[in-house]
């Protein structure tokens, strides 16, 4: 096998891959980043897309956002995550590098008895925007949120300190009937928790 | 859609998938992959100026995508490890598309992995490979003599292999 044989192969186990993010998206976001730059004192501090996404997760006060830590991985691909049944609780471990696999948290959590969307952030599907899924963004009960102490009972319990920096809890006899919990995971193990409208298309039932 | 951005769709239209996979190549996570070549496309549009100007604007695009990945990688390194309790299990793997051959690329050591990627994927010389890098030419040539070598053996392997199984 010559070297031209060994780039044709690489080219050709490769081939398969495609970038599947519209241009619209792309050029959106670089306007968005064009416009930071013209106001002074926000270009320094509004670059990422992690922050981007921390902002979106600050919209919901205490909203659980963490991140978990690198670890070798060596020849072995570590879980995406580990969840841990105590009581009436589910802890959620989160990996990094790469939360893979959120259909098989998704129905570990289901199977835990908790109505449950769990969905990746990205460039194709921006945060709290989950096709099917009525998605609490207020704290105002009244008006069709919910309040805070319920979001408080539901991912914290009786904890009263700040979730884990890299995993977080969902109390499952504190879900009222009819609602349910949505994971909002970036691929760098950002993640927010939030309560939805338990329904078929978003959280199963 | 003005001249500028027309230049800009042209670039996106034919850099995006090799610009993909050279950093696929690199952190071996297709989803994360993606987000970080868009990232790294949305600011080339948001400095187009500068980038289309640049002598090699999809090695750009490369590198504002690995140093995000890197990035990313320091904030997360000064997080506290993760408790006895959470050991992984064996996860499925992601969603990337992986097959036997684009496994043994991700088997080689992670330098090699992206000096094939620019070399093979963006056609970058040497000299460009060593600059996106941040290493010697001359770590350039060595890196990729060596992974040639491997990929040659494996692929051989894999060849034969398929033959005896038909």
């Amino acid at each position: 096998m010559t070297d031209p044989d060994v780039v044709t192969a690489v080219k050709a186990s490769y081939a398969g891959i495609h970038m599947d993010v519209p241009l619209d998206v792309i050029v959106r976001r670089g306007r968005r980043l064009r416009a930071r730059r013209r106001v002074p004192g926000l270009a320094g501090a509004a670059g990422t897309v992690a922050a981007l996404v921390l902002a979106v997760a600050a919209l919901v006060p205490g909203s659980g956002r963490t991140t978990v830590p690198g670890r070798s991985t060596g020849t072995q691909r570590p879980a995406a995550w580990t969840v841990v049944s105590q009581g009436g609780s589910v802890r959620v471990a989160l990996q990094w590098p790469g939360v893979r696999d959120v259909a098989g948290l998704q129905d570990r959590l289901r199977a835990d008895g908790i109505p449950a969307r769990v969905a990746r952030i990205g460039y194709l599907r921006p945060p709290l925007n989950v096709p099917g899924c009525r998605v609490f963004r207020d704290w105002s009960a009244g008006s069709g949120g919910i309040s805070y102490a319920l979001w408080r009972k539901i991912f914290y319990g009786p904890h009263t300190g700040q979730q884990s920096s890299h995993a977080f809890w969902v109390y499952r006899s504190a879900i009222p009937r009819g609602l349910g919990v949505l994971v909002d995971i970036y691929y760098d193990g950002t993640f927010g928790l939030y309560v939805v409208k338990a329904s078929p298309q978003c959280t199963g039932t | 859609m003005n001249q500028e951005q027309a230049d800009f769709a042209e670039f996106y239209a034919g850099s995006r998938d090799d610009c993909l996979r050279t950093v696929l190549a690199t952190v071996r996570d297709a989803d994360k992959a993606q987000d970080l070549v868009a990232e790294a496309f949305a600011r080339a549009w948001a400095s187009w100026r500068e980038v289309s100007r640049h002598p090699a604007p999809r090695a750009w695009v490369v590198r504002t995508a690995l140093n995000l990945s890197v990035s990313s990688w320091r904030r997360h390194r000064r997080e506290l490890p993760l408790n006895d309790h959470d050991a992984p299990a064996c996860g499925p793997a992601s969603s990337l598309a992986e097959t036997e051959l684009t496994a043994v690329l991700q088997r080689l050591p992670a330098r090699q992995r992206q000096v094939v990627a620019l070399r093979i994927f963006l056609d970058l010389d040497t000299a460009q490979t060593a600059e996106v890098l941040g290493i010697a030419p001359g770590t350039v040539t060595a890196h990729l003599t060596r992974a040639l070598t491997a990929l040659r053996t494996e692929f051989a392997a894999y060849a034969s292999e398929g033959i005896h199984h038909d």
